[in-house]
C-alpha cells in the first residue's frame, strides 16, 4: 500500500491539467503543419466566396440597383450594363496583361466579369460540396449505426439496400436527370444536382459506420452500458456515436472535396449547374472551345484553379484529422 | 444457517451455430447444467481453462444473456427470465467487473462519467449529490478525487482496473460478478487490486463469484471454490479441501499443473494430457473420460452425478474418493 501512496503524491505535485480526448486531438493536429495550412487555405477560400459576393450585391444594389446574382448569375434576363451583360465588352484581356481592359481578371463570352463570376460561382460549388457532405453524413451514419447496432435482419436489409444504391449507374442517371432538369426552375437546378450526388455517395460511410459499430458493439465498454442498465438512447448517443463521430467527420471532410469534384465534373460536361447560373464546373466548361482553351486562358484558368486548390486543401485538413482524431494512433 | 443470495439451477447456455442452409443446426454448449448456491458475504471462486464457460456463467447469472434451460434464484426471485425493464431494476444489486481494463472503459468519457452515469440514470442521486458521491466511490477504490476529470488513457492498467471497480460499486450492489478482474494486470499490480476487493467485500457486505484461470488468485481470495470443466462443474468445496484433498481426477491434475518452487519435489503425476474437448460434439458419459488417466468404462456410458461426497464437498465423479 506505501507504493500506492507515493504514486498519490508524485501525481499531487505535477499539476494536474486534465485533457480530453477532442483537445488531445487539436494538439495533434496543430503539429501537423501542411494539414494546418491546407485547413487555414480551405478556411479562406470558403470565407472569400461566402462573404465577397455579399459585398459585391451590396455595393451593386447601392450603385446600381440590381444584384450580382442577377447580373452574373441569371444573365439571361437583365439588360445590358455598365459592367455588366455587355457583348461589346466580351473576351477582354485582364486587366493586368492588357491595359485598355477595366476588368482584373477580363470578361468571358457575354462580357461578365471573371472575377465577379469566380466568388458566385466559388460559393455555388461551396454550397454544393458542403450540403452533399452533409447529406451523406446524415444518411451514411443514421443507416451505418442502425445496421450496425440493430445485426440479424436490420442489418441484412440496410446493407443490401446500400448495395443496390452503391451499384446505381451515377452517369446514365445524371444524364436523363439532365433532360427532367430542363423544367426544373432556374434556382433549384442546385438542389437536383446536391440530391442527386447525395443519394450516390453515402454508401462507403454507411459501410464504413456500420464496420465500426460491428467492432465497437463487441468490446466490454458496451457491454458495460447493459449491465448498468442504461437506456438505448444513451447507449447510443453517449457511447457508440462519440466513438464513430470521428470517423465520420473524417469522411465528411473528405466528401466536400468529392462533392465539389463530381459537381464540377458533370458541370464540365453539362449536366450539373445549369449555365447562366455560374459555378466552377461551368465556368472550366468554357475550355472545350478550342479557341478559348488556347487564346483565353483567363476565361478557365482562375476557376479550374481554384477547384484544385479547394480539393487539395480540404483533402490535406481531411487527411489532418484522420491522423488526428484517430484514437489508435498514439503518438 | 448461512443466509442464501444466489442459487444456481440447472443452468445451461448453449449458442446455436448456423452451419449453413441444409446442414443439422449444431450448438456450442457453453454452459452444461451447472447448479451451485452462494451464501451472502462469501467468495466464490470459479477456475478452469480457457473456454471451459467460466466466463459465459458469469455473464449469465448477471443476465447479459438469457440461460437456455434453469433457474437463477437471487434474494428468492427467479430471474432467469426477466426482461429488460425488471432487470434494470436487478442492475442495482448485481454487477459485473469486465477482464479487459482497456476496452472495458469508454475512451470518450471522463472518470465522474464512467463511474456515476448509472446513478443519474438510476435516479439514485441529484445532479447536486452527484460529484461527492463520484468522489467517494472513487476514494474508496484507491484513486484520488483529482482523477474523477481524466480520461482513461491517462492511466495505467491497474488504475483503469480500479475505475472499472468504481463502476460496478457505484450502484451500491450486493452480488458482484468479477471476471477475471486481474488477469490483464502485473503481478505486483494484481495483488493491490485483490486486497482492495477483499476490503470493499468486507465494507460494504459484499459476496463475490470471482472468475479466474489462475489457481493461486482464487486461492487468495475465496472462501471456496468451483473447478469447471468444458462448461460443467466437476468439483466444488472450501480452498483448503480443495487443496489439501482435490476429489476429482481434472483437479488433481490442476493442483499439479501450479509450479512447485522447490526444485528438489518430484511430481508423481503427470499433467493432464491431450486438448479439451470440442464442446460443440462433447464427450459421453463423463465429459472428462477422453484425458482420464482413471478411465473405465461406466464413465464412458453414465454421466455422474454432482454429489456430495463429503460434507460441503461435491463431486462429479463414478469414483470419487476410491482414487
Amino acid at each position: 500500500m506505501a507504493e500506492i501512496k507515493n504514486e498519490k503524491t508524485d501525481l499531487l505535485k505535477i499539476e494536474t491539467k486534465v485533457e480530453g480526448p477532442w483537445i488531445v486531438a487539436w494538439k495533434r493536429f496543430k503539429k501537423n503543419k501542411v494539414s494546418l495550412a491546407g485547413g487555414i487555405l480551405f478556411v479562406l477560400i470558403f470565407l472569400s466566396v461566402w462573404i465577397i459576393p455579399f459585398v459585391i450585391d451590396f455595393q451593386l444594389q447601392g450603385d446600381l440597383g440590381y444584384t450580382g446574382v442577377e447580373r452574373f448569375g441569371n444573365a439571361m434576363s437583365i439588360n445590358i450594363g455598365e459592367h455588366g451583360f455587355d457583348l461589346t465588352n466580351s473576351r477582354q484581356k485582364p486587366s493586368f496583361i492588357d491595359s485598355e481592359s477595366e476588368h482584373f481578371l477580363g470578361t468571358d463570352d457575354q462580357g461578365r466579369d471573371i472575377l465577379f463570376r469566380v466568388f458566385f460561382g466559388g460559393r455555388m460549388s461551396m454550397n454544393i460540396g458542403f450540403l452533399v457532405a452533409f447529406m451523406t453524413m446524415f444518411l451514411g451514419s443514421t443507416i451505418g449505426i442502425l445496421a450496425g447496432y440493430h445485426g440479424g435482419i436490420v442489418d441484412d436489409l440496410l446493407m443490401r439496400f446500400t448495395e443496390i444504391v452503391a451499384s446505381l449507374p451515377f452517369l446514365p442517371i445524371m444524364m436523363t436527370l439532365s433532360f427532367i432538369m430542363r423544367w426544373v426552375p432556374q434556382e433549384q437546378t442546385m438542389f437536383v444536382v446536391v440530391i442527386v450526388i447525395g443519394i450516390i455517395s453515402w454508401t462507403g460511410l454507411a459501410r464504413l459506420v456500420r464496420g465500426q459499430v460491428l467492432s465497437l458493439r463487441e468490446l466490454e465498454f458496451m457491454q458495460a452500458t447493459e449491465i448498468l442498465g442504461l437506456s438505448t438512447t444513451s447507449r447510443l448517443f453517449r457511447h457508440l456515436l462519440p466513438n464513430v463521430l470521428t470517423y465520420i467527420i473524417v469522411s465528411t471532410t473528405l466528401g466536400i472535396g468529392g462533392a465539389i469534384l463530381l459537381e464540377a465534373g458533370l458541370s464540365f460536361l453539362g449536366l450539373g449547374v445549369t449555365p447562366p447560373a455560374p459555378s466552377w464546373g461551368n465556368m472550366v466548361q468554357a475550355a472545350r472551345t478550342g479557341v478559348i482553351l488556347q487564346s483565353f486562358p483567363h476565361m478557365w484558368v482562375p476557376p479550374g484553379l481554384l477547384i484544385i486548390l479547394t480539393v487539395v486543401s480540404v483533402n490535406l485538413l481531411g487527411e489532418g484529422l484522420r491522423d488526428a482524431l484517430d484514437p489508435k494512433e498514439i503518438r | 444457517m448461512r443466509e442464501k443470495i444466489l442459487e444456481v439451477k440447472n443452468v445451461k447456455k448453449y449458442f446455436p451455430i448456423h452451419a449453413g442452409l441444409f446442414k443439422k443446426p449444431l450448438q456450442v454448449k457453453a454452459v452444461d447444467d451447472v447448479s451451485f448456491t452462494m451464501y451472502k458475504g462469501e467468495t466464490l471462486g470459479l477456475v478452469g481453462e480457457s473456454g471451459c464457460g467460466k466466463s459465459t456463467l458469469g455473464r449469465t447469472i448477471v443476465r447479459l444473456y438469457e440461460p437456455t434451460a434453469g433457474q437463477i434464484i437471487f434474494k428468492d426471485q427467479d430471474i432467469s427470465k426477466w426482461k429488460s425493464n425488471k432487470l434494470k431494476k436487478l442492475r442495482q444489486e448485481m454487477q459485473l467487473i469486465f477482464q479487459d481494463p482497456y476496452s472495458s472503459l469508454n475512451p470518450r468519457m471522463n472518470v465522474s462519467s464512467i463511474v456515476g452515469e448509472a446513478l443519474l440514470a438510476h435516479k439514485l442521486v441529484t445532479k447536486d449529490e452527484f460529484k461527492d458521491r463520484v468522489t467517494e466511490i472513487v476514494e474508496k477504490c484507491g484513486l484520488a478525487s483529482y482523477h474523477i476529470n481524466r480520461y482513461p488513457h491517462q492511466f495505467s492498467g491497474g488504475q483503469r482496473q480500479r475505475i472499472g471497480v468504481a463502476r460496478a460499486l457505484a450502484m451500491n450492489p450486493d452480488f458482484i460478478v468479477a471476471d477475471e478482474p486481474v488477469s490483464a494486470l502485473d503481478v505486483s499490480v494484481q495483488s493491490q487490486v485483490l486486497n482492495m476487493m477483499n476490503g470493499l467485500k468486507a465494507e460494504f457486505g459484499l459476496s463475490y463469484l470471482f472468475i479466474s484461470h489462475d489457481l493461486s488468485v482464487v486461492k487468495h481470495i475465496s472462501d471456496r471454490i468451483g473447478v469447471m470443466y468444458l462448461g460443467s462443474l466437476v468439483e466444488l468445496t472450501g480452498k483448503r479441501e480443495l487443496y489439501n484433498n482435490p476429489l476429482h481426477p481434472y483437479t488433481k491434475a490442476l493442483m499439479l499443473a501450479i509450479p512447485e518452487p522447490n526444485p528438489k519435489k518430484i511430481k508423481k503425476m503427470e499433467a493432464v494430457k491431450g486438448e479439451i474437448p470440442s464442446n460443440i460434439n462433447t464427450p459421453s458419459g463423463c465429459k472428462f473420460h477422453t484425458r482420464c488417466p482413471y478411465m473405465k468404462d461406466v464413465c464412458k456410458e453414465e454421466v455422474p452425478e454432482f454429489r456430495e461426497i463429503e460434507k460441503d464437498h461435491y463431486v462429479a465423479c463414478h469414483f470419487a474418493g476410491e482414487i
